[in-house]
């Protein structure tokens, strides 16, 4: 299957960007999934968030997320226009305001709590961020410009267990193991997961990548079982009628939600559903497909398939090491954590609260997911240029 | 084949195998969200239904659709069950005339005008409360009337035919049905009904479980009437009274004063609303005298003829005065339990040691909870032994230094008189399915429990606890045509501020059993600080005891012990006992 992925790649690339310059380039395609999917989200988001409120609720949700897109329009261009080469520089720094903003949200002055989670860094008047945000497109800078400098010390270097796996490994679980305090298991797990991913795909050695994870198991399983919430979660996902009061519930309103939608969907006036707690974040999906229906899911789903091939391209065609990894880097952050809510919200895995990224409520989740994209862009364009 | 790409040679571009590992990882990721499109289109298509029900039926739970399980006593006596009621609710988009709904419904329901205005005109909600749980008839008129945006929806309400008279076992629900207290909080699943709604799909769930209390109304009734009579005479601050079947642990009363009105909680203070006999400890004081003879003779320190000098009435202890109500010389250890000594008892304390003494309390349950199906039992608190120094055995000996609830006393006097075998105290006697009548689960006696002291020395305690009665300090606890045992009991109370002892703060107890050769039930019953005068256990809790034992065996249909005189008799003989 990849000989083929890669055949076409080479056939289509060239014509696209030669022949007819009208036609967008991969930076421009990626442009264009974005837009498309934050378009959804400004419908889906505004209904949810306005379940049966009425007309004036409904308009006051567009324009409040219409504001959300144009703030987060300008972190895209700055990703855009920045050349990428920047952030490789400044990937230490970046690294390290990554972990002082995650260590600060947990002091109880700074960080805010919502729900037993202090998870926010507010400034006031509705202005703030979640510091694991930016943090896991920081690590993911940090480990491509990491496999940048092994690279350049030689071919074999990142095969080497100190180089290739333990200093990359470490970071990687410091900035985990902060996510996992606040708590957010969502984040953390999904940082997780591309982090060594990313280790793996520079050329890390699996076996020695195998036996480190072997022998972190335990700590896991500890941070389930010790965990009573987490652990409930997972009872739930297994069995969620034992616990319809809770977290079941949840699960079954999603469901419910998903099964009303049909092939064609219910419209967007009817997508709020008053029974669904956090519809318009780490339930958007199951609104989108009562919405829209499975033509709509299909299409949202599509959607990040799409992004991916395109993030696949840009990868392989990526000038440098550093441009590689960090378009594999950001693709894998965004296409990962769309397909794990998508997952959540279907009951496929056990419950986690983690959002669509584009797609779910929440300014500054959006702002910074646009800012990656743009940085992707940016990859996409220098390969132009270079050729 | 990945070279495709152009560097300068001093960039390091990413190999081959860095390339083929992208694509395989890109080629997972993508199956697996084809694979979720594929897990939609099961959950859009393959019997959607399933789901939509489910959520529905959660829905319809919340608007109490079904109906709670109803409570009876043992013998089916119907103690709390819930009454259909309706509350309206309005949509206020929907209204059509604000002013003119509100002005219809104040004068249906009965309600304040303003209040039903000032809802109906809230632009930034769909839905406001009109009035809740208003009855049928009501109901019904507001429905004839098809006022626009003005909905019904059924809530039950709550009805205890008894009144307040169960509400300290049985407690009391929200009003979203939902138990708050008691039986009511603690079977509240059960009550509720709905793990069966979601196994069945939701469509057969009208009602949840049944449960049958071991507690019996009469009984319950009797044993209040003969409290209160006593809570007339001695106005104390609380007062409590439990009868527990001897021999199978159950609960056939529990009553505690003031009282309070389960259908309207809130209506009453807080402290109303304390089963003080599992949630409040005290130092009960001498009616813990028996238990520590039990444990000495049973621990063979002593016997029953063993003398104690009682040094008439008051004796030193190191700086510490240890005196009695009245002057003795020599008691056996028989006229010790008899007469309430404390000096005598102070005595066999020392004899014990801490670790006999610690063990047989142990061993009679003080220190853990019973174990009973309600929820906010206090276990109290038996200092460890290891912080127990002679004085603490003196105190322990009659009753202070060690705290307990009303409860664990009763589980202790009904080992001796269940052959030393301790016995599970309980109040739950079944849990039925309305619809289809099976028993969902059924307590049989619970086998195994551990024993506390020897048929023979229960045996020995029950005859010195009838002497009590017969010719001590409880003879007011008397019971005409049964012979009883018991003893009496009076605390002293923590100061308020819980600086030592107080002076005038008692609490009054007479603890017993009936009848005393073959023990049916354990009568235990409190006052706390009562203001008339008296304050002795066997005074102000006594007469209590006589009535509940009175009414509770002519009930039980125990024969009375019509050889009484003749039993006596022989019974002082045997032991060359005298009386005064």
């Amino acid at each position: 299957m990849s000989e083929a992925m890669l055949k076409d790649a080479a056939h289509s690339e060239p014509g696209c960007r030669a022949d007819v310059p009208a036609l967008p380039g991969p930076a421009g395609r990626v442009a264009v999934i974005t837009a498309a999917l934050v378009l959804l989200s400004v419908i889906a988001v505004s209904a949810a968030e306005t379940a049966g409120g009425g007309e004036a609720g409904f308009h006051n949700a567009v324009l409040r997320r219409l504001f959300a897109v144009a703030v987060g329009s300008i972190a895209f261009m700055a990703g855009w226009k920045i050349p990428y080469g920047f952030w490789r520089k400044n990937s230490l720094m970046l690294l390290a305001i990554s972990f002082l903003t995650l260590v600060l949200v947990l002091v109880p002055s700074v960080g805010s709590s919502v729900g037993g989670a202090r998870r926010w860094i507010r400034f006031g008047a509705g202005v703030g961020f979640q510091p694991s945000d930016p943090a896991k497109f920081a690590l993911v800078i940090w480990i491509a410009a990491w496999c940048h400098r092994c690279k350049e010390k030689g071919e074999g270097a990142m095969q080497n267990f100190r180089d290739g796996l333990l200093l990359p490994g470490m970071v990687i679980a410091a900035v985990v193991a902060l996510m996992l305090l606040e708590p957010d298991f969502g984040t953390a797990s999904l940082t997780a997961v591309v982090g060594f991913g990313l280790i793996l795909i520079a050329g890390a050695s699996v076996l020695q990548t195998g036996l480190c994870l072997l022998a972190s198991t335990p700590v896991i399983h500890l941070l389930i079982v010790n965990s009573p919430y987490r652990m409930r979660r997972i009872t739930t996902f297994l069995d969620p009628l034992r616990d319809v009061r809770g977290g079941g519930y949840q699960l079954i309103q999603s469901l419910a939600a998903i099964a009303s939608g049909g092939i064609y969907g219910l419209g967007p006036g009817e997508g709020g559903i008053a029974y669904l707690p956090a519809a318009s974040n780490d339930f958007i999906f199951s609104v989108i497909a009562r919405q829209f229906g499975f033509i709509g899911a299909a299409v949202v789903v599509a959607a990040f398939i799409w992004l991916l091939w395109e993030g696949l391209h840009i990868t392989i065609k990526a000038p440098d090491m550093f441009g590689s990894m960090l378009a594999a880097g950001i693709t894998a952050l965004i296409c990962t954590q769309a397909a794990v809510h998508i997952a959540v919200t279907t009951g496929s895995v056990p419950t986690t609260g983690i959002t669509m990224p584009l797609v779910s409520a929440g300014g500054s989740s959006l702002f910074f997911t646009l800012w990656s994209i743009g940085v992707l862009c940016n990859i996409a364009l220098s390969t132009g240029r270079k050729t | 084949m990945a070279k495709g790409n152009a560097h300068s040679g001093d960039v390091p571009a990413a190999t081959a195998g860095t390339l083929r590992r992208v694509k395989i990882a890109a080629a997972i990721l993508m199956l697996i969200l084809v694979a979720l499109a594929g897990r939609i289109a099961q959950i859009q298509f393959d019997n959607p239904g399933q789901y939509t029900r489910l959520a529905a039926v959660r829905r319809m739970r919340s608007e109490s659709a079904t109906r709670r399980g109803d409570i009876y006593d043992r013998e089916g006596r119907l103690l709390a069950t819930s009454v259909p009621h309706w509350s309206v609710f309005a949509d206020p988009t929907e209204v059509y005339d604000p002013f003119e709904t509100a002005r219809i419904l104040a004068r249906v329901l009965n309600a304040d005008l303003n209040t039903i205005n000032a809802r109906l005109r809230r632009r930034d909600t769909r839905f406001v409360w009109i009035k809740r749980q208003v009855s049928p008839s009501r109901a019904e008129w507001v429905r004839a009337l098809e006022l626009k945006g003005v909905y019904l929806r059924r809530e039950d309400k709550r009805f205890h035919p008894f009144g307040s008279l169960f509400a300290h076992v049985v407690g009391f629900t929200d009003i979203d049905g939902r138990g708050l207290e008691g039986v009511e909080a603690r079977f509240e699943k059960e009550l509720g009904g709905f793990e069966r709604l979601s196994a069945e799909g939701g469509n057969r769930a009208e009602k949840g479980y049944d449960i049958y209390l071991t507690l019996d109304a009469y009984i319950q009734s009797l044993t209040r009437d003969a409290l209160l009579r006593q809570v007339e005479r001695h106005r104390p601050e609380a007062a409590w009274a439990l009868v527990l079947d001897a021999r199978s642990g159950e609960v056939l009363s529990m009553v505690n004063w003031p009282q309070y009105d389960p259908g309207a909680p809130a209506g009453s203070p807080e402290r109303n609303r304390r089963n003080s006999i599992l949630a409040d400890t005290y130092e009960y004081g001498s009616v813990l005298k028996p238990i520590t003879v039990a444990i000495a003779l049973e621990s063979g320190i002593v016997e029953p003829d063993t003398e104690f000098d009682c040094h008439r009435g008051a004796w030193r202890f190191g700086r510490r005065t240890i005196r009695d109500v009245s002057e003795h010389g020599n008691l056996t250890v028989r006229d010790i339990v008899a007469r309430s000594s404390n000096i005598g008892v102070a005595q066999i304390g020392l004899k014990l040691g801490v670790e006999d003494f610690w063990r047989g309390l142990n061993r009679f349950g003080f220190g853990d909870p019973s174990g009973i199906e309600l929820q906010g039992e206090s276990t109290g608190i038996m200092r460890a032994a290891s912080r127990w120094n002679d004085h603490s055995l003196i105190s322990i000996a009659f009753g202070q230094e060690i705290s307990i609830n009303a409860m664990a006393l009763a589980r202790a006097f009904a080992a001796l008189g269940n052959d030393g075998v301790l016995v599970q105290p309980r109040v739950l006697q079944k849990i039925t399915d309305p619809l289809s009548g099976d028993e969902i689960r059924s307590e049989g006696r619970p086998e195994n429990l551990q024993r506390a002291v020897s048929k023979d020395v229960a045996d020995e305690v029950m005859r010195m606890l009838a002497r009590v009665v017969e010719e001590g300090t409880g003879t007011r606890a008397a019971v005409e045509g049964y012979r009883v045992g018991g003893k009496t009991g009076t605390g002293t109370l923590m100061c308020k501020d819980n600086r030592g002892y107080s002076k005038d703060r008692y609490i009054s107890t007479f603890v017993g059993l009936a009848p005393i050769d073959d023990p049916g039930v354990v009568i235990l019953v409190s006052l706390k600080v009562p203001t008339g005068g008296d304050y002795y256990g066997g005074i102000v809790a006594g007469p209590a005891f006589s009535e509940i034992a009175q009414g509770t065996l002519g009930y039980l249909k125990v024969p009375p012990d019509i050889q009484k005189d003749f039993l006596a008799r022989t019974w002082i003989n045997d032991y060359g006992s005298h009386i005064h």
